[in-house]
């Protein structure tokens, strides 16, 4: 959680490369940075960008800043900590960014993991006409289930569907059209479908021959498909018979919180014990079941003991969270505090939970000065004390703790003192508390968090991104025009970061994800390369509410430019798709194409990504010293494999990934503006594999492949003898290459 | 419950592979199916279970409806829960064979030609080929022709007829069902409206396993099957 500033990723605010075109003026809305007297120095070009390797180190602290911010709101202690999978793609000294955790129970849109399903089904308890449902789905196809928040939709859409149609389960774009039953929505048979909400405006007008209309599509292609509704969605109740059943009342809360602490146990490798064998359990199992809480809330309450059992933590950490007094007792707790300095800090905290206490303190005075200003407009009265309070009776009162955390900064890993809530769900009820409770409030948090969102901390900033996407659950439109917009406005590294961290958690709500689906293609309007249209391509690759191909769509737009700051956004968004394992091809496909587009820019831009991929993607592979790259491990799997897939599809024609990956290496290699980048980065490739003899033979077979793409190995010839001979140079490497090319009998 | 000769209901279930696997794994697949099979029974009309070693019998005192719905329904629903919990690799696949007919019960175990066709068909090779070609299945369903002339054709329940197609197996024809699929994937090729004929496999014979005992013949008689199956419980 260091000061970040000389090390963060620079913006491209002009290109310095060779693309003379790219370069722009300063632009008109920079402004200082807090703590940088001198203006931002100019960043280096997209190219730069993309084959600087510690970008990817960066790129990957994003990642985990963002995951922490979201974990550390939802009352996840811990945060996301480092994941390191072999035989997984990953950025260059990174590990893997993305985590169990990475969509915090909400489904992406999308094909849904194969664990997503397994995970809802192990847990699922039927809700009383779970038969009807079941055999509604079977009979006519389609099915609108409506229920209210909480009720557990999701979760029986998923075991629903996940039963009924063997090749898996699809969520459809939150703004799929159902009045049109042309939508453009590849079925597939012994598929489900799964569209997690559906708009009141689009409610209201459903008309039962549009419904006709998608059961006809449905059953000729041996599909299924559930529509949740909400409670109050507002249908033509009569015409809608035939599809809609409603929910039935929930009626045994005891067997879902015994369903997910039993599910607990098992996952930890403990026999599966019932929750009366733990007496100390059964008042506050009797209490949380006696209430009507969410779906959600019990199987947390389920997991929650579960991790008691465990050992992992106190049943008093969860009576403070369930219990019935605990919301009384947090409401005393929160009026209590003294004075705007504790209030203040209170509010600094849960934004800023398990950070230093010095950053924490910062942020804190600066809200109550901001709150003391709003009280006390004259300035001149300020009676405000710095000795006023001290910390150990700050964090004592704020039932908090100082404890070690560990980080790794920019230069490496180092303990920092960190304050933290006691209770981990605390930050969350905080800051809903004060936002429901003081109206007045209102306008001085927003100011703060605003400000906040340009922190020169990653950590501060994400955070105060994540805190006002909380606070947009309730009145996104609210956030969206007070802050959102104008962080993204700012056309900033740094806004941007806190942009994409806002839109994190409304986009896990399914009732706002066409709002953000629309907001993003408003924002995408135009072809300059504007604050909003940049924040727009990097929300694109790390909000999981497009399919693929809709983001791919719109990147493709977004990528015929010669913007360097564009081109940036867009090759981050690309290297963020293709982290995700069934993103790849698409992502392959898309870049196959675009690098053979007529349009000079878009071709540009391809080759970027591509050079990115090449550099930042890597994979641990066992049994090797040096990690893969990861492009390279991708191609070769295709060759371990006896008949490899054909996923990637280029208009009409498919292709493996590893033809995928020898013509991309191909082209950039090939291209003059690249070409120096690009065969620095094999001549990397080259001494991995000197440390690494078990990639030389893959990387024999690429570079053969690649050879004869390109049209022959005369070029590659003389770098890999140029590279051996240098002081030091990787000989066995290049000679166990130069081999590969010869016996792959490349013509010369 | 009555022991006399009826007409009962009869469910046979059959766990794919088993002979495949290791004592251990056995052990525990056996485990996983009585869990699998406890929930679903425990609303069902009076019935005995009894062991097949890598499967059970199940005789229903009752008509065959009750058994094609709820029951395989929710064993269906419980197989996937179970196989939830472990990779696909190690899933437990089903075949649930379901007949029914004039079955009685000596000191010795089940008597009758009912149980004869109740065990041919869910060890058909056209069976077996049919789930191996859905490795997306976790079960597959089959039915007698008499099952399915009876109930399924008229549309009692929910059991929709749409979604069984028949088979013609070693000159036997039944009706087969695969959950998750909207029609069997049989690998033949054949036509929708022709029954897909499978030929018997060269020298046919039948294994029961009972009690940890093989029991191997050319042929299953009228009264032979249950032999050894032990005393009642």
């Amino acid at each position: 959680m260091s000061d970040e500033e000389a090390a963060e990723q620079p913006e491209a605010g002009a290109g310095t490369g060779s693309d003379d075109s790219a370069k722009q003026a300063p632009e008109d809305g920079e402004k200082a940075k807090p703590d940088a007297a001198a203006p931002e120095p100019e960043g280096p070009s997209a190219k730069d960008t993309a084959s600087d390797a510690t970008n990817a180190r960066k790129l990957h602290q994003d990642a985990r800043a963002m995951e922490n911010a979201i974990a550390s709101l939802l009352g996840v202690r811990g945060g996301v900590g480092n994941v390191f999978v072999a035989n997984t793609i990953g950025l260059v000294d990174a590990g893997l960014p993305r985590t169990t955790g990475f969509h915090h129970g909400s489904v992406p849109t999308g094909p849904i993991p194969a664990e997503a399903l397994r995970a809802a089904a192990v847990t699922f308890v039927e809700p009383a006409n779970y038969r009807e449902l079941r055999d509604r789905l079977r009979d006519q196809r389609l099915v609108l289930l409506r229920a209210p928040s909480g009720w557990g939709r999701t979760a029986t859409a998923l075991n629903l569907l996940g039963l009924e149609c063997a090749q898996g389960v699809d969520k459809l774009s939150p703004d799929t059209d159902l009045r049109s039953p042309a939508a453009p929505v590849d079925l597939e048979a012994d598929r489900g479908y799964l569209l997690e909400t559906l708009e009141f405006d689009q409610a209201a007008s459903l008309r039962e021959f549009s419904l006709d209309q998608w059961r006809r599509r449905l059953t000729e292609a041996g599909a299924r498909m559930l529509v949740l509704l909400g409670a109050d969605a507002p249908l033509r109740e009569r015409e809608l018979t035939a599809y809609v059943v409603d929910g039935a009342q929930r009626s045994d809360d005891r067997t879902l919180v015994l369903s997910h602490f039993q599910a607990g146990l098992v996952a930890a490798g403990r026999p599966r014990q019932d929750l009366v064998d733990f007496p100390e359990f059964t008042e506050l199992v009797e209490e949380v079941v006696g209430r009507t809480l969410r779906a959600g809330d019990l199987a947390d309450f389920g997991r929650g003991l579960c991790a008691v059992v465990l050992g992992e933590a106190g049943v008093d950490d969860v009576r403070l969270r369930y219990a019935r007094g605990a919301e009384s007792a947090f409401r005393e707790w929160f009026d209590s505090l003294p004075d705007n300095e504790y209030r203040a800090f209170a509010v600094a905290l849960a934004v800023l939970d398990g950070m230093p206490l010095a950053t924490v303190a910062e942020a804190g005075t600066m809200l109550a000065r901001a709150i003391q200003e709003a009280e006390v407009p004259d300035l001149r009265d300020r009676t405000r004390s710095v000795f006023a309070v001290r910390t150990a009776n700050l964090v004592e009162r704020m039932e908090a703790e100082i404890t070690l955390a560990v980080d790794d900064s920019d230069l490496g890993t180092l303990a920092a003192e960190v304050a933290r809530y006691l209770d981990p769900h605390r930050p969350r009820k905080v800051l809903e508390h004060v936002w429901r409770e003081y109206t007045e409030a209102h306008g001085v948090v927003r100011d703060w968090l605003r400000d906040l969102g340009s922190s020169p901390d990653r950590h501060v900033r994400i955070r105060a991104g994540v805190a006002v996407g909380l606070l947009s659950l309730s009145e996104f439109d609210h956030a969206r025009r007070h802050v959102i917009e104008p962080w993204a406005e700012e056309n900033d590294y740094w806004e941007r970061q806190a942009v994409i961290g806002a839109l994190r958690l409304p986009a896990l709500q399914p009732e706002l994800q066409p709002l953000i689906n629309r907001m993003i293609d408003q924002w995408l309007k135009g072809s300059a390369a504007t604050g909003r249209r940049v924040a727009a391509v990097a929300a694109m690759g790390v909000l999981p509410i497009m399919t693929t191909a809709q983001v791919l769509k719109r990147l493709r737009r977004a990528a015929d430019t010669d913007e360097p700051r564009m081109i940036i956004a867009v090759a981050d968004s690309v290297t963020n798709l293709s982290l995700e394992p069934d993103r790849l091809d698409p992502v392959l496909g898309a870049l196959l194409s675009w690098s053979r587009s007529k349009k000079a820019d878009l071709r540009n831009t391809a080759l970027n990504c591509v050079l990115q991929l090449v550099v930042y993607l890597q994979v641990s592979e066992d049994g090797s010293t040096d990690p893969w790259p990861g492009l390279l491990w991708v191609a070769d799997l295709d060759r371990r494999t006896r008949h490899p897939a054909r996923g990637v599809v280029v208009g009409t024609r498919r292709t493996t990934r590893r033809e995928a990956v020898v013509s991309l290496v191909a082209r950039v290699l090939e291209a003059p503006y690249f070409m120096g980048e690009a065969y620095r980065v094999v001549h990397q490739w080259v001494k991995t594999a000197e440390r690494d003899p078990a990639q030389r033979e893959p990387l024999g077979a690429l570079l053969a492949d690649v050879a004869r793409a390109t049209g022959g190995p005369a070029t590659l010839r003389l770098y890999l003898t140029e590279w051996a001979r240098a002081r030091r140079g990787p000989t066995e490497a290049a000679s166990a290459l130069l081999a590969a090319l010869d016996r792959e009998e490349v013509p010369a | 419950m009555d022991l006399g000769t009826r007409n009962r209901a009869i469910l046979v279930v059959d766990i794919e592979k088993s002979s495949e696997r290791t004592d251990p794994r056995k052990a525990a697949l056996r485990a996983a199916l009585y869990g699998v099979l406890g929930g679903a029974l425990r609303t069902m009309p009076p019935h005995r279970v009894d062991d097949l070693g890598d499967g059970v019998l199940a005789v229903f005192d009752s008509d065959v409806l009750p058994v094609l719905d709820p029951l395989v329904g929710d064993l269906v629903q419980a197989l996937w829960r179970h196989n939830a919990t472990v990779d696909p690799p190690e899933w437990m696949r089903l075949r649930l064979g379901v007949h029914f007919g004039l079955v009685a019960r000596d000191p010795h175990g089940w008597v009758g030609d009912a149980l004869t066709t109740a065990f041919r068909i869910v060890n058909g090779a056209g069976v077996k080929a049919v789930l191996r070609a859905a490795p997306r299945a976790q079960s597959i369903v089959v039915l007698s022709d008499a099952v399915h002339q009876t109930v399924v054709r008229p549309g009692y329940a929910a059991l929709q007829p749409e979604t069984y197609r028949d088979l013609l197996d070693d000159g036997r024809r039944m009706w087969i069902r695969v959950p998750g699929y909207a029609t069997p994937p049989v690998a033949t090729g054949a036509p929708a409206a022709e029954p897909v004929r499978v030929e018997a496999p060269p020298a046919k014979s039948i294994s029961i396993k009972a009690r940890g005992n093989v029991f191997t013949a050319d042929t299953i008689g009228t009264v032979d099957a249950r032999v050894g199956l032990g005393p009642a419980s």
